[in-house]
């Protein structure tokens, strides 16, 4: 299947030409202009920086205040994820040795992926409220925690579904119980699909930013979503320091997603395909 | 060996049952409940029955809401996808490079949907925008303009952001093609069939799956949209571009929150019926496989 006529290649090739200079000029274009003058970014955003103005890059780390940007949605993103994997695989693993009850629990539980959760502004903001969690970074972990969690049961559950009766069969003989064999076997036993269902997680809460807005103003507890909405008016017309603050907020997932492509690929099609 | 277990079972259960009962089940009876009431979140509920819903008929911002949201999916659906089903067939034959373009193509899916926004606003910036600098470039300064700003270039503008960065589905599609045994395209290949015929033959039909749950995922990805129309345009101009989510939001921040769950509830009945029609529709015929939920 690899002798294709050269009719199909260049048809080929001007395709994926051509989606790849939508994906990568527009970014190029952000990374130039960041390296620019603001009056040269005006005259010419279209060309090579006569200077190389790193100068910009050290300006919008400080005015943007990207340290307190990332270590808050770090710390959201990192609590969600681990509590979203507890609860998650402890119900997996409860719908998998438990009876009819427990399955259809799962079931009602797993149509909630294809709720819009964006209708749900007005609930959430109330319960964030009454919990008394407003403006605090708990606010958004127990929300992005609950919007999460119907797909990181049913990717959960496929994976421990997947452990052999007989495992867990003999784990009984041998005297272990309900939560021992859910610590000491299952749990080692589903990691690779644990880390899977991370990865979701992580750049749902990562990349989330309506809930983030509503239910958090204090700069203290902003995440980077947020942040990013606000440079606008932080930099006010300092396009080019705004370029760079821009540039460093999305940077370093491009970066860790290039060193850990093969794993992250491989989980977010698992999951498609899973889901 | 069940019996012992029930105790287990249940207290594991526990923290599942109450996620869902507190952040999706009381949310949509609330939303229910006040989408009878007149309330501004300060003063009292007051009951008004049907009010809000008489308010749908004659709410032109919801209309429009609507009509963006339903085209927004239409655009999802019929070209995006098939878009990324493309893109994803040609990679499939492993044409020189095409781990990195895989990989170019996936990038834009790990800047948030808010910094990809942000990025498109400077793009689409009447001064000194890359869009405009381009035209300019190829001598087509008279096509120049504030894109978002008119009214029948900002909701292009709006979709044209997003449509081409197909590489979630791409992905997806991929990993769904080399799963097909290759014995059928060898044996096609004998008969002579060409590349275009293999994929339109063998490839499609048998992807009847993976894009069952691409529309799927497309479809609900459309309902939540609220970043881009917030950032972009902000519903503007004169409310072209508004979507659902930018509509309650709107409507809840001007304190009519009796309102906003009333329009969060048609969301809510938007999405249970697009999920319903696709999985009516994909299971139609051969009734096969590997349906979502």
């Amino acid at each position: 299947m690899n002798r294709q006529p050269v009719s199909w290649k260049l048809f080929a090739y001007a395709v994926v030409a051509f989606f790849f200079c939508v994906t990568i000029v527009p970014l190029c274009w952000i990374v130039l202009g960041s390296l620019k003058t603001n009056r040269e970014l005006m005259r010419s955003p279209f060309s090579l920086p006569e200077t190389w103005e790193f100068a910009n890059y050290r300006k919008a780390y400080l005015v943007g205040q990207l340290d307190h940007l990332f270590v808050n949605s770090l710390f959201v993103s990192s609590l969600s994820v681990i509590l979203c994997l507890l609860f998650a695989s402890m119900a997996a693993y409860a719908v998998h040795r438990g009876g009819r009850l427990a399955k259809s629990v799962y079931t009602v539980i797993v149509t909630g992926i294809f709720l819009p959760v964006n209708s749900l502004m007005v609930p959430y903001f109330l319960i964030a409220s009454h919990l008394d969690l407003l403006n605090t970074r708990w606010a958004l972990i127990t929300t992005y925690t609950a919007m999460g969690f119907p797909l990181a049961l049913l990717l959960v559950y496929g994976f421990v579904r997947a452990v052999p009766g007989e495992v867990l069969e003999s784990a009984h003989i041998d005297g272990a119980g309900f939560v021992y064999t859910y610590g000491r076997i299952v749990l080692p036993l589903i990691r690779s699909g644990l880390a899977t269902v991370a990865v979701f997680q992580f750049m749902l809460c990562w990349n989330e930013f309506l809930y983030a807005l509503l239910l958090t103003s204090d700069h203290h507890v902003r995440t980077l979503q947020v942040g990013i909405s606000l440079f606008k008016s932080q930099f006010n017309a300092d396009f080019a320091a705004m370029f760079a603050a821009i540039v460093m907020s999305i940077a370093p997932m491009v970066v860790i997603f290039i060193l850990l492509q093969r794993h992250v690929i491989h989980g977010l099609t698992q999951g498609a395909v899973k889901g | 060996m069940k019996s012992h277990y029930r105790t287990g079972v249940l207290l594991f259960m526990l923290p599942a049952a109450a996620i869902f009962a507190v952040y999706f089940i009381y949310p949509i009876a609330f939303l229910a409940y006040t989408s009878f009431m007149k309330w501004d979140s300060i003063t009292p509920m007051e009951f008004v029955g049907l009010d809000n819903y008489r308010r749908l008929l004659e709410d032109r911002v919801f209309h429009i809401a609507l009509r963006n949201t339903l085209l927004w999916g239409l655009f999802a659906v019929f070209l995006h996808i098939p878009m990324a089903m493309l893109v994803a067939m040609i990679l499939a034959r492993k044409i020189a490079g095409w781990k990195f373009f895989r990989t170019v193509f996936f990038l834009p899916n790990l800047i948030s949907t808010l910094a990809l926004a942000m990025l498109w606003q400077f793009i689409y910036n009447g001064e000194f925008g890359l869009l405009n600098e381009l035209l300019r470039f190829v001598g087509l300064a008279s096509w120049q303009r504030n894109w978002l700003g008119e009214l029948d270039t900002a909701f292009p503008a709006l979709i044209a952001h997003w449509i081409f960065y197909i590489g979630y589905f791409m992905v997806i599609f991929l990993a769904y093609i080399t799963t097909i045994d290759a014995s059928l395209y060898e044996s096609s290949e004998i008969d002579g069939a060409s590349v275009f015929r293999q994929d339109w033959h063998i490839t499609l039909p048998l992807m009847k799956p993976a894009v069952s749950v691409a529309v799927l995922l497309a479809l609900t990805d459309t309902l939540k949209n609220f970043e881009a129309p917030f950032l972009l345009t902000n519903g503007g101009p004169v409310n072209q571009t508004t979507v659902m989510s930018l509509h309650i939001y709107n409507r809840m921040v001007s304190y009519q929150y009796g309102y906003a769950d009333t329009l969060a509830l048609m969301l809510i009945a938007i999405g249970a019926c697009m999920v319903l029609a696709v999985r009516a529709l994909f299971r139609e015929k051969d009734g096969d496989g590997r349906s979502v939920g």
